[in-house]
């Protein structure tokens, strides 16, 4: 995708944190609020828009999921959906959490709301240690404080029968 | 870069939207991961509390508990489901309000009744009037509007197995001007909808008429709701009980029409009184013996209307509806007027125990009123239907659609050929068929593109269903038709498991993966068995 064609009015040019260029139709583009807010200033869409915090791999599957939602229709719902599932299947936490990060970043509601989706569904019903390595999370509670924080939920974590 | 900055750099407004996504009860034990968790989980924007096993009372308490711990300034969803019981009115009334005063925009009370009978809520007057709600789904909860309604944000709106009255609907349309979205399901007791003044809403569904017929329940949980004696109360027992329940109905207000029920018919005598109950008539409906159908035409006078309140009778206006669904149960005396903006449309009333008899006529209409839409979905008597008017000759003033979805019963129905016929902008035809065999026999028909007026090959069929969709084959082919697509599918439905299709192009989507795994099993059928013979 990475491209040095020269732009035109319907293109514009995204910059990944590693330096992959990609050109992107506008109407994709206009899926981030963030690239609309950008376009509807005085941004130029002849400028080369950089991402500092996203890597290619990421920009690649962030825009797939982007170009697949600007041109299906509204009547396409169904299709979309199963798309969407598709789409976070059988990724790993680490790209997954670099999703939802770019995301978050460019302002793209539905994906960020199904990679969200999708990592509560994964530590749902974990026990506290797998997800502290799933989100590596140090536990910085002594005993005595862990045991306090407890107790004073006990009633979500016993359940309320 | 290291997992570590990636994660320890996911904003905490991330961390909060995948908490959210979370049962509440999970959300909160993720405090317990670190102290940077300790609170994230009070700043959810959207609260999800299901019952799921816990019991009615640790469920309520855990929700009363954790309400004040929330800080967000602003909810944007809050949704319970539970058990309800009319002894929690108190409680579920300060989580609604707690909600409301936190602007919150999608609200789902989504109740059930495990007891025995359909015990429903009485919504606070307070919430009639809201600005942010955007989306509304109340199960099991009685909308009676006092004053009027103001909900000027609201796009959806969902009202489930609580009857209503012609003045609610029309209070609820004339409040609600940028309402899209309609859903009723167990309804009844209003016999007109007229969206003629609602441009916005384009897509309406109504799913399992209440009509005569309510749930057979009774007032609803006999065992613990019995905060006074006498609502002790359980189905078995109703008749004899009856009475004595009957004068606890503290509040008159508005006998919505599910009076007709509280029948037996031994106490008509005392049923005058019903327009002074008022309380719990969602549930009266139900008392569901049949043999009370007789003094049904009864008490219920409909307020507004011309005082001649059928209630098996529906008149739907609705020139802006995009896309309407009605199924399961239907009122008997259902009409569409004025529906020409209509392009997707599902009839469908299988599920129901309607005698197929008595709603013939009623279903001959409905077809009648839907053949000019662009996308049909009829269920297995719709399309029975269908192909009895077609016999009939009829079949010129059938089908302008453009896509239908049929189901048949038997695969030998031959009308379905001759729709084909009648049917010139027909671009696909999609029939499943429910089969008592164990057919794991399938069929995939596919015309080719570029071969317009014939269909290219039958790539396959299992032998015991083979004889009887021979007519379905090339020959049939009118000359002319555009059948850019046609697939025949056969498939084994087990009554009950038919799944409901929101829309044409979900099923659609979920049909193509389903015909690729069929595809793969037809070539290693004609690969065994030869190709089918020839017509």
């Amino acid at each position: 995708m990475a491209s040095s064609i020269e732009n035109n009015n319907e293109k514009l040019t995204l910059k990944s944190s590693d330096g992959e260029e990609f050109l992107v139709e506008k109407h994709v583009a206009l899926q981030s609020t963030l690239l609309q807010n950008m376009l509807d200033s005085d941004c130029s869409s002849a400028d080369v828009i950089p991402l500092p915090k996203i890597d290619a791999r990421t920009l690649a599957l962030v825009l797939g999921y982007c170009k697949k939602h600007a041109d299906a229709s509204s009547s396409k719902q169904g299709e979309l959906n199963s798309f969407d599932s598709e789409f976070l299947k059988d990724m790993d936490m680490g790209a997954l959490f670099n999703l939802v990060l770019a995301a978050n970043f460019m302002e793209i509601k539905g994906l960020l709301d199904i990679a969200a989706q999708k990592i509560a569904d994964t530590i749902k019903d974990k026990p506290h240690q797998e997800v502290r390595e799933i989100f590596h999370v140090e536990n910085d509670y002594t005993p005595e404080e862990e045991a306090a924080v407890r107790e004073e939920n006990r009633w979500a974590f016993e359940g309320f029968p | 870069m290291a997992d570590d900055d990636r994660i320890t750099g996911l904003p905490e407004s991330v961390l909060v939207l995948i908490l959210s996504f979370l049962p509440v009860h999970d959300a909160i034990k993720t405090e317990i991961l670190s102290k940077r968790w300790q609170f994230l989980w009070t700043y959810l924007p959207s609260l999800r509390f299901s019952q799921d096993h816990a019991t009615n009372e640790g469920f309520v308490a855990f929700v009363d508990k954790t309400l004040p711990l929330f800080n967000c300034s602003k909810l944007e969803k809050f949704g319970v489901d539970f058990d309800y019981q009319s002894r929690f009115a108190p409680n579920v009334n300060s989580w609604v309000r707690f909600a409301a005063g936190k602007g919150v925009e999608e609200l789902c009370l989504d109740f059930y009744s495990v007891a025995a009978g359909f015990v429903s809520h009485e919504l606070p007057q307070v919430l009639y009037t809201n600005a942010s709600f955007r989306s509304l789904d109340f199960s099991l909860c009685r909308v009676t509007p006092k004053g009027n309604v103001a909900w000027n944000s609201l796009k959806k709106l969902s009202i489930g197995y609580v009857k209503l009255s012609n003045g609610v609907m029309e209070k609820i349309l004339a409040g609600s001007p940028v309402l899209e979205v309609l859903e009723l399901y167990g309804y009844g007791g209003f016999n007109r909808l007229d969206l003629s003044n609602n441009a916005s809403v384009k897509r309406l569904i109504l799913r399992e008429f209440w009509g005569r017929y309510g749930p057979d329940s009774e007032h609803g949980d006999p065992e613990e709701d019995d905060e006074d004696g006498e609502h002790h109360y359980d189905s078995e027992e109703e008749e004899e009980e009856d009475d004595g329940e009957h004068d606890d109905f503290e509040e008159e207000e508005e006998d919505d029409g599910e009076h007709n029920d509280s029948g037996e018919e031994e106490d008509d005598g005392e049923h005058d009184d019903s327009e002074e109950e008022e309380e719990d008539d969602g549930e009266h409906d139900d008392a569901g013996e049949e043999e009370d159908d007789g003094e049904h035409d009864d008490p219920e006078q409909d307020e507004v209307d011309d005082g001649e309140y059928d209630e098996e009778r529906l008149e739907i206006s609705a020139p802006y509806l995009q896309s309407l669904e009605i199924s399961c149960c239907i009122p008997r005396n259902c009409q569409l007027r004025d529906i020409s903006s209509l392009v997707d449309a599902t009839l469908d009333c299988d599920g129901s125990d309607d005698n197929n008899e008595r709603i013939q006529d009623t279903l001959r209409g409905l077809v009648e009123s839907l053949v000019h839409v662009k996308r049909l979905s009829l269920g297995a008597q719709a399309t029975k239907v269908l192909v009895a008017m077609e016999a009939k000759g009829l079949s010129s003033r059938l089908l302008k659609c453009e896509c239908v979805h049929t189901f048949l019963n038997k695969p030998d129905q031959p009308g379905i050929t001759s729709i084909f016929k009648s049917s010139s902008n027909l671009e696909t035809l999609l029939t499943e068929m429910s089969s008592t065999t164990n057919a794991e026999s399938a069929l995939l028909y596919r015309d080719c593109q570029g071969r317009p007026d014939h269909l290219a090959s039958i790539q396959g069929l299992l032998d015991e269903t083979l004889a009887n969709l021979h007519h379905l084959s090339a020959e049939h082919r009118p000359q002319g038709v555009q059948l850019n697509e046609m697939q025949v599918l056969l498939t084994e439905i087990q009554a009950g498991q038919q799944q409901q299709y929101e829309t044409m192009e979900q099923f659609l989507s979920s049909q193509k993966q389903y015909c690729e795994k069929l595809e793969h099993f037809i070539s290693e059928y004609t690969q065994r068995f030869g190709p089918p013979p020839p017509q």
